[in-house]
């Protein structure tokens, strides 16, 4: 089934952050709580489905050379939708996350998918694919900020799992600790990848 | 037809049989008596503390290169001296947890990852230093480690005694003590004269570049000089600069190391003079007390570009301005077009 695959394929070829190495910003700045992850992720899902259910809907009228403003024209209207639920809804989270809720405009994993898929598929495939992407990324974030978490200060969610003996390792809830774990994320999925692939042989 | 392969293989060409593991050797020779003199000091946390150090980078270095899929580099000495270096660098009662993490750091992700020996782009044992002393500023300011012990000598680090009461502290500091290494630090950082006759055992042998050395050296004196003729009253002078804290050691057996130091003369002498500058700026206008960790380490960020600054080769100028003047038409018809 063509719809299971798109949805799929956002956790496994095309996990945004470690196969397609896209939407680092927002990865490394925000991710030093697993519910930052977590929030972050969601918001841009949100944005992604909708931008990409709007897309396709309009990939016959939008023409072609002023296609990129148009995309960002109705990004930025979504970005602005969830920027106001947030500050409804989610107020500690939005303040939390600061810059980044705007900056997703600029993400280029929403522009990437209106561009590469929407923009050329029907709508039910371009929302099952950026729902999957979205919670894909989600998935990324979420597991990210849990690393750096947990090691950074013993908690997980805001509970403390680590107990009070645990002292707490500063590095990994600072700037250069998001590229450490990202870059060691990135190097177990490919020796993952290439494990399965020798196994396949 | 026959043909001929001729290949050409990276230098050097001629081997004098020599090894890794017997520069190594010198630096342990070199280190040895002020680590003697830090476990005298300090008594037997200090014993345990280097043991573990040194025992727990040789075993991450054995378990890094077989995870890895690499030759297995155990027996070259590097991981047993960087081990050491990183032992000497802690207080004596650090919990053993955190040398373990410490050499982890040190060894994989400082040196491993980026191919080992030779390969890595910053020295291993600031990087496992620095993640530490981010990560757990307390465990690793002495004067707060090392808390249970009773010491002779005043307790609180030269340095952070320096950031906290200005240059008056100095008095307390005798340069004499200061030389013999009565002065409250890690294991083997505060025997600065011990360290020193290493260095020179090192230099003489060949081991490390004077140049790298003694321009460490000079840097610190000029930069802290110069701070010192503007304001006495707030920084204190050259003596008390490289005799207190990590200067010493970090100029014979941190800034040294081969892979993360520049290899033409000129160039070595631009980035110790350079990494010596950095850290009396760190120390007299930056946050932290000492800055001879992250001095070296910005300076080794470099060091690929400092080596690039050398001198023209004689003859190699006319070369290049004959191959310009082959087009005079060309300049003269740009210049005036008039004419």
């Amino acid at each position: 089934m063509r719809i299971i695959r798109e949805f799929t394929k956002g956790f496994t070829t095309e996990l945004t952050p470690f196969r397609l190495v896209l939407g680092l910003c927002p990865t490394l700045a925000v991710t030093t709580q697993a519910d930052n992850g977590l929030g972050m992720g969601l918001a841009t899902t949100f944005v992604l489905v909708c931008s990409n259910v709007l897309v396709s809907l309009l990939r016959h009228i939008i023409p072609q050379k002023v296609r990129i403003a148009c995309f960002i024209v109705m990004i930025a209207t979504f970005v602005v939708a969830v920027e106001l639920l947030m500050q409804a809804f989610f107020y500690p989270l939005y303040q939390r996350l600061g810059i980044f809720v705007p900056l997703i405009v600029v993400n280029c994993i929403i522009l990437g998918r209106a561009e590469a898929f929407a923009s050329k598929n029907p709508v039910m495939y371009s929302a099952v694919d950026g729902l999957g992407i979205g919670l894909g990324f989600t998935l990324s974030l979420t597991v990210l900020g849990g690393i750096r978490e947990l090691l950074g200060t013993g908690a997980l969610f805001g509970h403390p799992l680590l107990g009070a003996s645990f002292e707490p390792f500063g590095f990994m809830i600072k700037a250069p600790g998001a590229f450490v774990t990202l870059g060691i994320l990135l190097f177990l999925m490919n020796l993952l990848t290439s494990l399965g692939r020798k196994r396949a042989h | 037809m026959n043909r001929v392969v001729l290949s050409v293989a990276m230098g050097p060409h001629i081997h004098d049989g020599s090894h890794v593991y017997r520069i190594m050797a010198g630096y342990v020779a070199a280190l040895m008596p002020a680590a003697v003199w830090g476990c005298v000091h300090y008594g037997m946390p200090a014993v345990r503390t280097l043991l573990l150090a040194v025992g727990s980078a040789v075993v991450w270095e054995g378990l890094a290169r077989r995870f890895l899929g690499r030759d297995q580099t155990i027996h070259d000495g590097s991981a047993l001296v960087q081990g050491l270096l990183m032992g000497m660098m802690l207080p004596a009662n650090t919990p053993w947890w955190l040398i373990i993490v410490g050499t982890f750091l040190m060894i994989f992700i400082g040196k491993q990852l980026f191919g080992g020996i030779g390969c890595y782009p910053l020295n291993p044992v600031l990087i496992g230093y620095a993640i530490l002393s981010v990560s757990w500023p307390m465990r690793l300011s002495s004067h707060f480690a090392l808390v249970d012990l009773t010491l002779k000598g005043p307790v609180l680090e030269p340095l952070a005694a320096l950031k906290s009461y200005g240059p008056s502290v100095a008095e307390v500091y005798p340069p004499l003590n200061l030389l013999l290494g009565l002065q409250t630090g890690g294991i083997g950082t505060g025997a600065v004269g011990l360290l020193a006759l290493g260095g020179i055992f090192l230099m003489a042998r060949g081991d490390i570049s004077w140049r790298v050395s003694l321009s460490f050296l000079l840097g610190v004196a000029v930069a802290a000089s110069i701070f010192h003729v503007i304001s006495p009253s707030r920084f204190a002078g050259a003596a008390f600069h490289i005799l207190a804290g990590t200067t010493v050691f970090g100029a014979f057996f941190l800034a040294s190391d081969y892979t993360t130091t520049p290899v033409y003369p000129l160039p070595r002498l631009i980035y110790g003079f350079g990494t010596g500058v950095l850290i009396v700026l760190i120390r007299n206008l930056g946050a932290y007390p000492d800055g001879t960790v992250f001095g070296i380490l910005i300076l080794n960020l470099f060091h690929p570009l400092i080596d690039r600054i050398r001198p023209s080769v004689v003859g190699g100028g006319v070369l290049r301005s004959g191959w310009r003047g082959c087009s005079p038409h060309q300049v003269r018809s740009s210049r005036s077009p008039h004419m």
